[in-house]
């Protein structure tokens, strides 16, 4: 089972360093795959999740230092000044849209090659209020920048913490 | 100047789309964040073009898309989406669609798509805003030809 979670994260790491690089021009240094159960304490702000349905269903949710985000909004927003009351929308927005393209772009059945559908994102700000169940296998990685990192967890569907 | 309906959950999504296509000299007539608001305001708005999001809550894109067709034939539909599955695709254009285009969304992406579903007009080319085919002024051409481009039908 974890075998296939590590075939799934490795190309949603992948993508995450080349859409940085390619279409954002960060840097970026991929990370090593782990294992992690997230706590209150290790805190992963303007995060999102998504699933994927059909022939594999799992979690994966993508997370952000702040510093690093603020930079990927800047890029979003093109110079354009935005009002604060609109500006936490967007960045909801941006949060989600960062994963749907991840997931979108790399995912797919490591077995059989066959696609996978992704749900709409959810915006959860931060990662541990849903990562978080001991019971659960949680992989994770991380891309580092000179800004910070993404964090990328995914897990299999766990009733008690959603 | 055609008009546009832009679909999609993502308001960042939405509000780029917007300042692309209207850099291009299209007219966003409006923005849906799912496929049951993109048929009311297709019904009500019968636009020229419509971006369409596939991966959206309460109604997806491909199903929208099944369902305008029962009532609008002409309106010229562009599906957007994160998934670059060959299926995926296959499903878009049997739905209806017109054209796909894979995201992330860029200028330059968004415009050789609508090249291919209008093929026969003419763009400025978003880059260096020259225009290629004539000697007219750019300022010109922009209102002319841009302008007249729902007009030259397929």
């Amino acid at each position: 089972m974890q075998d296939i979670l590590k075939s799934l994260l490795l190309p949603l790491r992948d993508r995450s360093a080349s859409y940085l690089e390619n279409d954002l021009k960060i840097s970026a240094k991929k990370q090593e795959i782990g294992s992690k159960v997230f706590t209150n304490s290790c805190s992963i702000k303007n995060s999102s999740l998504l699933a994927t349905t059909g022939s594999i269903e799992v979690y994966v949710a993508m997370g952000y230092d702040g510093t690093l985000f603020e930079e990927i909004v800047k890029i979003f927003l093109q110079g354009d000044e935005v009002q604060d009351e609109e500006l936490v929308e967007i960045k909801e927005s941006i949060s989600c849209e960062l994963v749907n393209i991840v997931v979108g772009n790399a995912i797919k059945n490591p077995i059989d090659n066959t696609s996978l559908n992704i749900t709409p994102p959810l915006y959860i700000d931060e990662m541990s209020s849903v990562f978080k169940d001991k019971n659960s296998k949680i992989l994770t990685t991380k891309i580092e920048t000179i800004y910070g990192n993404i964090y990328i967890a995914i897990t299999h569907p766990f009733k008690k913490s959603l | 100047m055609p008009r546009v309906l832009v679909v999609d959950d993502s308001l960042i999504v939405r509000r780029n789309m917007q300042k692309f296509l209207t850099k291009l000299s299209f007219e966003v007539i409006g923005e849906a964040k799912n496929g049951l608001e993109a048929i009311e305001m297709c019904s009500k708005f019968s636009p020229d073009l419509i971006t369409m999001d596939i991966t959206m809550p309460d109604m997806d894109g491909i199903t929208a898309v099944k369902r305008i067709r029962e009532f609008d034939k002409n309106v010229k539909i562009i599906m957007s989406t994160s998934h670059g599955q060959e299926k995926m695709v296959l499903d878009s254009i049997k739905s209806g669609a017109r054209g796909y285009m894979l995201k992330p969304i860029t200028e330059e992406k968004l415009l050789n798509t609508l090249k291919k579903v209008f093929p026969l007009h003419r763009f400025i080319d978003e880059n260096c805003y020259k225009y290629t085919g004539s000697d007219k002024p750019i300022e010109e051409i922009h209102e002319i030809d841009i302008a007249n481009m729902d007009e030259e039908k397929q």
